[in-house]
């Protein structure tokens, strides 16, 4: 009996701590949220009033969410010292906290500020360095990522430099690029995220390197549209290579073109050729599909 | 004194500047009838010229405000830096019922489909006491109570607004609190502010 009396108190004075518990933890989360909502009201502030409060919740012990939105903030304010505070938390800051700062470099697109990235990204780690990277697409600093592309000294910093590039859609500095050491690969599916089809049909039509030709027209694939279409067809009924045959397949699956490759089902005389473009067919779950396979076995074709 | 205008439905009204009640009422009396009411007060410091725009290319045109529409965005127009001295509150009841508040720039011209009841000037505080019944319970009046609040000359507003963010019971209002004191661009608020974002 005494022994069920204590574990009731005990679990009453559990259920009331956890209770104590639970509304101390709501009621560190409603100041959570009320400092972040007057960092947000400080941005319609006028920006000499708001700097001198966000500079103290930036120096403060506050939380990491809080802080990131006293970052973002002061971005937001227009002024040389909220640059400067910015781009001095991006060089000197730590972790995550600095990591946020160059983002946010990129958000403001100050121009002194973003001239400061430069030292950041020769000086930083790889974590700064795509943080770097991310600023300028940010940006939109295509010259900046141009640079770093054509200056790369490694083959993974010239990779994400042109990711980024082909992110930004900057089709004439990837083509520049085009002779740049010997990484075709990331180049061509920098290409396709850029829809460089110009670019992407050059290198699909060239079978001196059938590797890179099947990669260029893979990427034609990526890119899509009617332009493109017509272009796989053309490569694949204008080669030997099994290879060449399979990526032009290959990217009128990516493109979706179902109709082109019924077109070719139809045109085929070869019974092992039918069966990989049925099956092609078949995977892109068309409905010109389900009528070539309706004919198939009725004996139409 | 109460002045009542007659207006056809859909006529838009004439500059609320120029209507002609020049008393100074104690406070806001009860808004018994049916549909607006209106009355001045004092504006804060360096109040905006609060009216409606129509935006066109970049470019913003002053309109008048329906008073009657679902929403009234309060702007401000950037080219012009126009500091208005007074706020024309606006208040509709309907059944002995307040169901929407509205702040606007004493010379904002406003079209309603029904008359406006003219309350001629009413002393800040006044106002700021009769509107902040409004703002809890929280209901889609408190957002715009907060507004008008903010608009108000003297320390009283700042005041208001500080003991929501403190004492509501609704986290919303209190967000809103601290947006419409930012607003208020009052040394007292930005004080207020800056201590609230000390606390650990």
């Amino acid at each position: 009996m005494k022994l069920s009396v204590r574990i009731i108190f005990t679990a009453l004075a559990f259920i009331a701590a956890n209770a104590v518990m639970a509304q101390a933890s709501a009621s560190a989360d409603e100041s959570e949220q009320l400092k972040i909502a007057a960092l947000e009201a400080l941005m319609s502030a006028p920006a000499e009033r708001a700097l001198p409060i966000v500079e103290k919740v930036l120096s403060g012990s506050h939380s990491n969410e809080v802080k990131m939105r006293a970052l973002f903030v002061l971005s937001q304010i227009d002024l040389p010292g909220a640059q400067a505070l910015l781009l001095d938390t991006a060089k000197n800051g730590t972790g995550t906290f600095r990591l946020e700062a160059i983002r946010m470099i990129g958000i403001s697109g100050d121009p002194a500020a973003m001239a400061g990235l430069a030292d950041i990204y020769a000086t930083g780690d790889s974590d700064a360095k795509s943080r770097v990277l991310h600023a300028y697409m940010i940006a939109d600093d295509v010259d900046a990522v141009y640079a770093i592309a054509a200056n790369a000294t490694d083959d993974d910093e010239f990779e994400n430099a042109v990711h980024m590039l082909g992110i930004m859609g900057a089709n004439d500095e990837l083509r520049n690029l085009r002779d740049k050491a010997g990484n075709s690969g990331v180049l061509i599916h920098a290409y396709a995220m850029a829809g460089d089809v110009e670019s992407l049909r050059a290198m699909a039509l060239d079978n001196s390197d059938p590797k890179k030709q099947a990669a260029a027209i893979q990427g034609l694939g990526i890119v899509g549209g009617e332009e493109v279409n017509a272009t796989l067809l053309e490569i694949y009924r204008g080669t030997d290579s099994e290879q060449v045959k399979e990526a032009a397949l290959h990217g009128m699956l990516v493109s979706d073109y179902d109709e082109g490759v019924l077109e070719l089902f139809r045109s085929s005389q070869d019974g092992k050729e039918k069966r990989v473009l049925l099956r092609m067919l078949v995977m892109m779950d068309s409905e010109a599909a389900m009528e070539a396979i309706e004919k198939t076995l009725s004996g139409g074709q | 004194m109460i002045h009542r205008l007659r207006k056809k439905q859909w006529l838009a009204m004439a500059c609320i500047a120029c209507l002609v009640s020049p008393s100074v009422s104690a406070a806001v009396p009860d808004l018994n009838a049916n549909g607006w009411h209106t009355w001045r007060v004092t504006a804060k410091a360096n109040a905006s010229d609060w009216c409606c725009f129509s935006w066109n290319s970049g470019r913003s045109t002053r309109k008048s405000c329906d008073l009657d529409g679902r929403n009234i965005s309060y702007s401000s127009s950037d080219e012009d830096d126009f500091v208005v001295d007074e706020m024309q509150i606006y208040a509709y009841t309907q059944a002995g019922k307040v169901t929407k508040i509205r702040a606007l720039s004493a010379r904002c011209p406003v079209n309603t489909k029904t008359e406006i009841t003219d309350l001629g000037t009413v002393e800040a505080d006044d106002s700021v006491d009769w509107l902040e019944q409004f703002v809890d319970p929280r209901s889609k009046l408190s957002t715009h109570v907060m507004a008008a609040i903010s608009t108000h000359n003297g320390d009283h507003p700042t005041d208001v607004l500080m003991d929501i963010v403190r004492n509501s019971s609704n986290l919303k209002s209190r967000k809103d609190a601290i947006f419409w004191l930012v607003q208020s661009e009052s040394d007292q608020a930005y004080q207020y502010i800056e201590r609230l974002l000390s606390e650990n």
